[in-house]
């Protein structure tokens, strides 16, 4: 199979990944910072492990910073739900996946506003003064992505992150689709929380994902429970990570993550993005050179646009055209809306959705041209 | 933060009178996080689940030399430590 869905999850992972999640699953699967037996210490040290090496990865100085969650959206969910109160107002902007929209669509139910920011594709000073224009006195928190996870189309976040902060205002970023593309260093960030999928770029294990905290400010906690550490209080741990690890952690795929993070760093971030955004580029031209093919971006310049093309062809529905690619030719794409109502209805697309495109650092230029080839032949 | 409270954890072991002193940690991951810092400053520490005054479910760090400049270096550090903790179980 030619897998170019990896903007869903990446495939295959690392051996280096499957190897870590065996291991712990096989020789070490004890629960992690709850007994005191060896099995147990070793469990919370490999753990332990995970999150220094995630904290290093972004530039965190303390391992305590991460905290693991099971996917992007969980960690999203923690930082809206927990932070915002009734009355105030949230920022987003028009490329937000449903992990952010869906919150706070459920947090307007309550008296907390929010406001859809437009993007404007390669005018970061455009996207800026859009954001500028629509903080109110009230807005408490800017959640943004790097990138759309539909169009590729990249935010200019740092830059926003910093805006918001002169007016007080705490910043998120949805990292999921930037995670081990772009450099991100959290020691010299405006960003104050960062949410990451741990199964895409960062090439670990699905159910893995995290939410980095680089401020003083912590959320409400989503969910109590038992974190194995203070059990005699009643009420919720104010440290972290525990005040927001409550339960069994899934401990093979934390493992698998750090492996995923020992991955991406043995082949470099940036040789990564640009082995892809090649495969992307080239995948732009050869599209644009077939009749019918609808594109709807600009030439996805380097360092403007995360490797992600969405397309269409005329004459086919896009879901039909995505399982005509699975069934007669064994690609995988990924078609539909992508869990991005908001992107889609920015480019018009919302009716009929795309074919979506992304590659992985596995990707070869041969599997990009059999998709340019199957696409011919269905013109 | 609370002040730290030294206990004395005799150890016997094949007749050899080991004397350790452990400091009460927040949580399994702040313990493991002190451990690494003092390491890195040449100070042997190991992470222990341990009883404490506040009952049972708690972590701490035990070190066998230079207590007080470990103390110290937490202080610097800002790492929190909870500080006490009894020896009954250890």
């Amino acid at each position: 199979m030619i897998y170019l869905d990896n903007g869903a999850t990446t495939f295959p992972k690392p051996q280096n990944v499957l190897r870590a999640c065996d291991n712990a699953q096989r020789y070490y699967s004890a629960n992690p910072g709850r007994g005191g037996h060896k099995l147990a210490m070793k469990a919370s040290e490999i753990v332990y492990h995970s999150r220094s090496n995630i904290a290093s990865f972004f530039g965190l100085d303390d391992p305590s910073k991460v905290v693991f969650t099971i996917n992007c959206t969980t960690a999203l969910n923690t930082v809206i739900k927990g932070i915002v109160k009734p009355s105030e107002h949230i920022l987003i902007s028009s490329y937000e996946h449903n992990a952010v929209l869906r919150p706070v669509e459920k947090l307007s139910k309550i008296g907390i506003s929010y406001s859809v920011v437009p993007i404007y594709e390669n005018d970061d000073e455009k996207t800026l003064n859009s954001f500028r224009e629509n903080i109110r006195q009230n807005t408490r928190l800017v959640v943004c992505t790097i990138a759309s996870n539909v169009f590729g189309i990249k935010l200019p976040v740092e830059r926003i992150c910093a805006l918001c902060h002169q007016y007080g205002i705490i910043t998120c970023v949805d990292a999921a689709q930037g995670a081990g593309l772009f450099d991100i260093d959290l020691s010299d960030s405006s960003i104050d929380f960062l949410c990451l999928a741990g199964h895409k770029g960062l090439y670990g294990p699905m159910g893995t994902g995290a939410m980095l905290v680089n401020c003083n400010f912590l959320p409400d906690s989503l969910i109590e429970g038992g974190t194995g550490s203070n059990s005699s209080q009643y009420s919720q741990p104010e440290i972290i990570p525990d005040k927001f690890e409550s339960g069994t952690p899934n401990f093979s795929g934390i493992a698998g993550l750090s492996a995923g993070v020992d991955f991406v760093r043995s082949r470099g971030v940036y040789n990564i993005y640009q082995k892809e955004i090649k495969l992307v580029q080239r995948l732009y031209e050869q599209l644009n050179d077939i009749k019918g093919v609808r594109l709807y971006t600009e030439y996805p310049e380097e360092g403007g646009y995360a490797p992600v093309l969405s397309f269409n062809l005329e004459g086919y529905n896009s879901e039909a055209l995505s399982e005509i690619l699975s069934s007669k030719y064994n690609i995988a794409t990924r078609a539909g809306l992508h869990c991005a109502p908001l992107a889609h209805k920015s480019k018009g697309t919302i009716e009929f959705g795309t074919v979506r495109v992304v590659p992985s650092v596995f990707t070869t230029q041969n599997d990009i041209n059999r998709l340019v080839s199957s696409l011919k032949n269905l013109k | 933060m609370y002040h730290p409270v030294v206990f004395f954890h005799i150890m016997n072991r094949k007749e050899v009178i080991t004397i350790e002193k452990t400091i009460q940690m927040n949580s399994v991951t702040q313990a493991m996080r002190a451990r690494d810092l003092l390491k890195a400053k040449g100070i042997k520490a190991k992470v222990k689940r341990i009883p404490s005054d506040k009952g049972p479910c708690s972590y701490g760090i035990i070190i066998s030399d230079n207590f007080e400049k470990a103390l110290e270096i937490l202080n610097k550090n800002k790492i929190n430590y909870v500080g006490r903790a009894v020896g009954k179980g250890l």
